[in-house]
């Protein structure tokens, strides 16, 4: 039998997807910053000492009694590039905790969006197909998220001094569609490609809480020693450590019912490179945030507590080679509720994201829900 | 409502109006791309698969006998002689007279066979002539209709019409004088049906359709008087066929067909045919590689034919020409029965080609969604990786389309030219 003569270049082909259509999803995603929404409030300038955030795992030893705290954020975001503008609402459970203590020890367990990569587009272009340029519309979504698991240990040294220790497990999955579709009077046939990330990896995190005097409160932790995977159809398809992160926050307690807060934190995202493609730009991203707390009116008999701060950073991935910051003004709310035994947190986040050529401003909001039964 | 209540109530707004206007996302965007789209090129590569064939059959006779709708007359000169067979193997032997009781038909009068005929794209001429004759032999076999030819014989004339094209009504009903003895001597049998051939003749080229009884009401059927009595009403007989007794309802389908008795054939060595008459169909067994249907993505997989001139009858008229994917199980050999179990037509493949007999050179035929059905599922593949060409006016038009097949010269046989997407590993930003 005569064999077909096949006139090809069968190609080890590879095919990258940075896609996304947002600056603030570009590469493996964005992300939220592992904080609780009283943190938002003020900008994240608090995060450190923060026992709602899941970033210094000596915070947790601020809250001795069992306590859980879900998080809830919205995201409405527009997206300008050279005139045109597209207008989209994500949402996120960012983070939950759950804490409880005896004694000096306090433990918790907490599971927070690491980085989220959600994004869909669809856009007309054309395709060269044979040599002849073809109308085609072109599909792409991602869907899903790392997240970042949690359990941290804290220990109370002294009423001055706390420490703690976190061992993480990163987890996720992202699902990717791809494809385009073509005018049926082409008679060219559609093609939609599917496919699953997923990620596995560990760390672990240590942090202080230091009260050096009656009107200042320190916070420190750091996230190293770990190593990401990433997995697509049961084969390993690229290692890479897991981003250090360091980060110190001031608290002045100087005024009655008053908080004053900043913050500085460090990730060093380029440990991420080997995960991507050569079309993936990672940027180390340095965070400065600026807040404070005040005690509002009364509800209930409680004070509440009112809240706005500043936030400044970079994004990990960037844009057209080009790196992303973010500044974004924050306000909120506190309400503690059942005399204590539970606390609504609501904030709200004003941020302007640029780079690449693109702009970008969202409007994010935060719903946070303690219960300390 | 106290201040602080209203003042709750403000405040707890907030919260509830984010759960309400947060409850769905809305992620996909446009204007953005393909700024912020980087990395979403489609990888498109390119293959000619030849020869993509390993089987080129044509096959015949299509439509079965029988089932030609509607049925062609045709006479033109030594090159085209098509005729008709209408059966009344069920007679109506008695009837009741006005004011009696029921009787047996003793006498026929005014039998007549009404027909509707439809004008075809060739001119009438002046005048043609339409003759019955009766064929009604039962020891042919069914299956073998141009047994039945020495039958249209002078000896055989049931009777004839004129007809002026001048007063010819397109899709109009004509009736042609029977002989009434003839039909009164079936009528007597109880043994025998009346079995009419039809045959169109005429100085010049004629060609018309008659309407099956498949069609229902403009189907054709035969009348009489029984009685001389001018008050007798008509009787009116349908088509009916008692053979073949086997397969079970296949005597339904001869109730009326074609029967070719002369038209040009279009079948050469080394070539494939669709069309003419009898009708040809064409099946053709793809060996592709399995990389092909199961590991890439097809967007465009064109079959190029080269086609082969077909001269004599109506060469400039248009003839369309469809794939159909065949569906017939793998443990089906029978490939005349093979390329008869085929996907409906523009299911599958919605493109075809429309030629005329006279053309040559290279066409292509989009068959991108054939290739995606021949992916192999749980080890097999669902249907067996053939295609079946087939005409538009098969069995019922002389028009043909003939191509080079796998024995002519390479450049001439069928490829397969491929556009496809590679089953590639993405998601890595």
């Amino acid at each position: 039998m005569r064999r077909p003569l096949i006139l090809l270049a069968l190609l080890a082909v590879g095919s990258s997807l940075p896609a996304q259509g947002a600056l603030s999803v570009q590469g493996f995603g964005y992300p939220p910053g592992q904080l609780g929404a009283g943190a938002i409030g003020i900008g994240g300038s608090n995060g450190e000492m923060d026992p709602a955030s899941a970033l210094n795992p000596a915070s947790i030893g601020m809250t001795a009694r069992f306590s859980i705290y879900a998080h809830f954020q919205p995201e409405y975001r527009q997206t300008k590039v050279n005139g045109a503008s597209d207008d989209t609402r994500a949402l996120r459970f960012p983070s939950f905790l759950a804490t409880g203590g005896r004694g000096r020890f306090t433990v918790g367990i907490s599971f927070s969006t690491f980085l989220d990569r959600t994004w869909a587009n669809s856009y007309a272009d054309s395709q060269v197909i044979a040599g002849e340029t073809v109308p085609s519309t072109l599909r792409a979504s991602s869907d899903g998220a790392i997240t970042d698991t949690r359990f941290a240990v804290a220990y109370v040294v002294n009423q001055k001094f706390q420490v703690g220790l976190g061992v993480h497990a990163l987890t996720g999955q992202n699902r990717i569609a791809f494809g385009r579709s073509f005018p049926d009077s082409m008679g060219i046939g559609d093609v939609t490609q599917r496919t699953a990330m997923s990620y596995s990896g560990q760390a672990i995190s240590a942090g202080v809480l230091l009260q050096p005097s009656s009107t200042f409160l320190i916070g420190a932790s750091a996230r190293f020693a770990g190593d990401l995977d990433v997995e697509q159809s049961g084969a390993i398809l690229a290692k890479s450590d897991l981003p250090l992160r360091y980060g110190v926050g001031v608290a002045y307690l100087g005024i009655p019912n008053t908080t004053i807060a900043a913050r500085v934190e460090q990730i060093r995202w380029t440990d991420l490179e080997p995960l991507g493609t050569a079309l993936t730009s990672v940027f180390n991203a340095t965070e400065f945030s600026l807040g404070a707390e005040s005690a509002g009116p009364a509800f209930n008999g409680a004070l509440t507590m009112l809240r706005l701060g500043f936030r400044s950073r970079t994004l990990p991935f960037g844009a057209n080679g080009d790196q992303v910051s973010e500044r974004a003004f924050t306000g909120g709310f506190g309400i503690p509720l059942s005399r204590g035994r539970s606390q609504v947190d609501f904030a709200v986040q004003r941020a302007s994201r640029s780079g690449g050529g693109a702009s970008e401003r969202a409007w994010l909001l935060s719903l946070g829900l303690g219960i300390r039964p | 409502m106290t201040r602080r209540r209203l003042r709750a109530l403000l405040v707890l707004s907030l919260p509830v109006a984010l759960l309400v206007g947060a409850c769905s996302e809305r992620l996909e965007t446009a204007g953005s791309c393909p700024l912020l789209c980087p990395g979403q090129e489609l990888d498109v590569l390119d293959a000619l698969i030849d020869p993509a064939v390993e089987l080129d059959t044509t096959l015949g006779a299509y439509p079965f006998i029988g089932y030609e709708n509607p049925l062609l007359l045709a006479s033109r000169g030594d090159t085209l002689d098509l005729r008709a067979v209408v059966r009344f193997d069920s007679l109506v032997r008695n009837f009741t007279p006005t004011g009696d009781t029921l009787q047996a038909i003793l006498m026929v009068d005014s039998a007549y066979l009404n027909i509707q005929l439809r004008k075809r794209a060739v001119a009438l001429p002046a005048n043609f002539v339409i003759e019955a004759y009766e064929v009604s032999d039962t020891t042919i076999a069914d299956s073998l209709p141009n047994l039945l030819l020495p039958f249209f014989s002078p000896a055989q004339l049931l009777g004839t019409l004129s007809i002026d094209s001048a007063d010819f009504v397109d899709t109009g009903v004509v009736s042609i004088p029977i002989d009434t003895a003839k039909l009164r001597a079936a009528i007597g049998d109880p043994l025998i049906g009346m079995r009419i051939g039809l045959r169109i003749t005429s100085t010049e080229p004629v060609e018309l359709w008659m309407t099956t009884s498949s069609m229902g009401v403009n189907g054709p059927f035969l009348r009489f008087k029984p009685s001389a009595d001018s008050g007798t009403r008509e009787i009116v007989m349908i088509p009916s066929s008692r053979t073949p007794a086997f397969p079970p309802n296949l005597s339904a389908a001869y109730v009326d067909y074609q029967i070719v008795a002369d038209a040009p054939d279009i079948r050469a060595p080394t070539r494939f045919a669709v069309g003419g008459l009898p009708g040809n169909r064409t099946y053709l067994r793809f060996n592709l590689p399995r990389w092909l249907t199961d590991s890439v993505y097809v967007l465009r997989a064109r079959l190029e034919l080269t086609q082969d001139p077909v001269y004599g009858l109506d060469e400039a008229d248009t003839v369309t020409v469809s794939a159909h994917l065949a569906l017939g199980g793998h443990a089906l050999t029978d490939l005349l029965r093979a390329a008869s179990i085929v996907a409906p037509a523009g299911v599958f493949i919605s493109d075809s080609i429309v030629r005329t007999p006279a053309d040559s050179g290279v066409l292509s035929l989009e068959i991108n969604g054939a290739l995606r059905q021949w992916r192999t599922v749980d080890g097999t593949k669902p249907f067996p990786t053939a295609l079946v060409l087939r005409s538009d006016v098969e069995g019922i038009s002389p028009l043909g389309l003939r191509f080079f097949g796998l024995g002519a010269a390479p450049t001439l046989r069928p490829r397969l030219r491929i556009s496809y997407v590679p089953n590639v590993t993405f998601g890595r930003p």
